[in-house]
């Protein structure tokens, strides 16, 4: 308010001392008379435009910078959707990515080693940088047998691999710390690499501490810093596998046992036979030799005859002997062999007993691995201001336009 | 007069047009007269510097060149050289740098000023500093805008205005 009444003082006062010099007309007459007519118009040379040039590039330069990094952003976001899709397409397992830009989904897809996944990197790899490439969380089972699953089989056996990479400037005191951390939750630490600027912690923790655990982490540090990758993957074609495995093992024993049985029945019935044949040929040998006893020694005749047919018998006999032996020892061969099958059926359905438990354990814990980097400071600034480079660009070359054109008007060439 | 109406004069000037010379005198003398001689406090002095500045602005009209700059601005741009000079050879310190302490006039010119007149402004513009009171001078009786000030200053626009707020401000703290 007072300065605008100071204002209209001082406007009031400029308006006063405007005035004409006391001979105004002499002084003007000469200036009439000094005036005169310029017949050639000397056209100087006009300098080079720089400050058209600089108002042209610096928008341009500006409207690329931009136009590059929404380029870069809508191709990264695009990789990512595209990678997501073709995943849920696969298979059973369900991959939750929470920061689409981490590249967990590339990696998920070189452990499937699928052609797609070569031929999206070649189409996007000349026009943007890949991120770097980060510890695989988790091989994936083979597509070969995952397809095989029964599909009215609803049965869930998740298994969870949590992944989580941390920026920060104090990796040592953090590495410090997640590991203790880890180890309260009822953690097991299984791989541990630290390093200035990098540390790693490969861990498996209990299903049931994993959800308080995750809070726990992320609490630590801002958003902007951390990056988590989780992934479920349905393991349901591993209880199948073991299932139809019990299944089969169990019936072979069942067949196994039959047979054993049987051949021991079988076996019983030949010896009985055979022991019987030879009884009665015993038999028949004895009362030849008691009709020998009473043939005269002078009927060589009748002698002979009984003799061949001893002789005869004899020879029977022992190829019944012979027989009986041969079987007992076929049927000791037998008995081993089926003992063994039988063992090694049993064996086999312990041991799925064994994986069908170690299913169920490596259902119920979470593997982990923990990543934690070091952050420059320009980082830190690229991660609030992604463009900060072309920010700072533009910053410096508006500067060096104001030092240029804005600091100083154009000087007035005097005569 | 718009830039554009003394921008046709000019030219018109520079083709020997005396009516053009004329109306561009009617237009620019009074505002240019009341500088020279708030500035140099001498009327014979001030007749001096303004035919002197008008003798050189006709002369080298062909010199002058319309590009943002106007006729009037060009002319004014002439008369401080012309005082600058004026002072030299009188051997008196250049008072118009920027670092410059607060003029100190003579106690008989002041007394005769209050005699005469004793408006406020006056009052005020004697207690400021001579870069404060040109920019006033520039801005009040010349009517230029802060863009035509920096240009006759060689200052920037930005500069022109801060420099135009801070002289009010201590017009103010003076009062």
């Amino acid at each position: 308010m007072f300065n605008k009444k100071i204002s209209n003082s001082f406007k009031h006062w400029g308006d006063k001392t405007k005035k004409f010099p006391d001979n105004n007309e002499v002084l003007k007459q000469k200036v009439l008379d000094s005036l005169q007519p310029i017949h050639e118009s000397v056209k100087e040379k006009k300098p080079f435009a720089l400050r058209w040039l600089f108002l042209t590039v610096v928008p341009a330069l500006a409207l690329f910078l931009t136009l590059n990094f929404w380029q870069n952003s809508r191709i990264n976001s695009l990789s990512s959707v595209e990678t997501v899709d073709f995943y849920e397409g696969g298979q059973e397992s369900q991959t939750v990515s929470y920061d689409s830009a981490a590249g967990l989904n590339n990696k998920s897809i070189q452990a499937t080693g699928l052609a797609m996944e070569e031929s999206f990197v070649a189409k996007i790899a000349d026009k943007i940088s890949m991120p770097e490439p980060e510890p695989m969380i988790s091989p994936m089972p083979p597509d070969y047998y995952r397809g095989n699953a029964d599909i009215t089989d609803t049965r869930e056996y998740l298994k969870t691999t949590f992944g989580l990479d941390i920026k920060t400037r104090k990796v040592e005191k953090m590495h410090t710390r997640l590991k203790t951390i880890i180890r309260g939750y009822d953690g097991r630490i299984d791989n541990a690499n630290l390093n200035e600027k990098y540390a790693s912690i490969s861990f498996v923790l209990p299903k049931s501490t994993y959800e308080s655990f995750v809070q726990e982490v992320t609490e630590m540090f801002p958003e902007k810093f951390i990056s988590i990758h989780e992934n479920n993957t349905n393991l349901l074609w591993q209880k199948q596998n073991i299932e139809q495995q019990t299944q089969y093992s169990s019936t072979t024993l069942e067949n196994l046992k039959t047979e054993r049985a049987d051949n021991i029945k079988k076996y019983d019935e030949k010896i009985a036979s055979l022991n019987k044949e030879i009884s009665r040929l015993d038999n028949s040998m004895y009362a030849l030799v008691a009709q020998k006893k009473t043939v005269s020694s002078t009927d060589t005749e009748t002698l002979k005859k009984i003799n061949d047919q001893i002789n005869y018998l004899s020879r029977i006999r022992s190829d019944h002997t012979h027989e009986l032996i041969k079987t007992m020892t076929q049927h000791e061969k037998d008995l081993a062999n089926f003992d063994n099958q039988i063992k090694n059926t049993e064996n086999n359905l312990v041991e799925l007993g064994k994986q069908d438990t170690k299913l169920i354990n490596n259902v119920e814990t979470v593997n982990g691995t923990i990543t934690l980097r070091f952050v420059s400071l320009f980082e830190i600034v690229n991660l609030y201001i992604p463009v900060y480079k072309s920010f700072i660009i533009i910053c410096i070359l508006i500067i060096i336009g104001y030092i240029l054109f804005g600091r100083k008007t154009k000087e007035i060439e005097l005569p | 007069m718009t830039l554009k109406e003394e921008l046709s004069l000019v030219e018109n000037a520079k083709a020997g047009s005396k009516n053009a010379v004329s109306l561009l005198w009617d237009d620019i003398t009074p505002k240019l007269y009341g500088y020279l001689v708030n500035t140099l406090r001498d009327n014979a002095l001030a007749d001096d510097v303004l035919q002197e500045t008008w003798l050189k602005a006709i002369t080298s009209l062909n010199k002058f060149e319309p590009r943002g700059v106007k006729f009037s601005a060009w002319l004014f741009a002439i008369a401080r050289n012309e005082c600058r000079q004026h002072w030299r050879k009188n051997n008196k310190t250049v008072i118009l740098e920027e670092n410059d302490e607060t003029e100190k006039l003579p106690d008989s010119f002041i007394a005769k000023e209050n005699l005469n007149d004793k408006i406020l402004v006056d009052e005020i513009l004697e207690k400021l500093p001579e870069v404060d009171r040109e920019i006033l001078r520039l801005h009040y009786i010349s009517e230029f805008s802060f863009k035509e000030i920096a240009q006759i200053l060689n200052i920037s626009p930005l500069n022109a205005r801060l420099k135009s707020f801070r002289a009010l401000s201590k017009a103010r703290a003076n009062i």
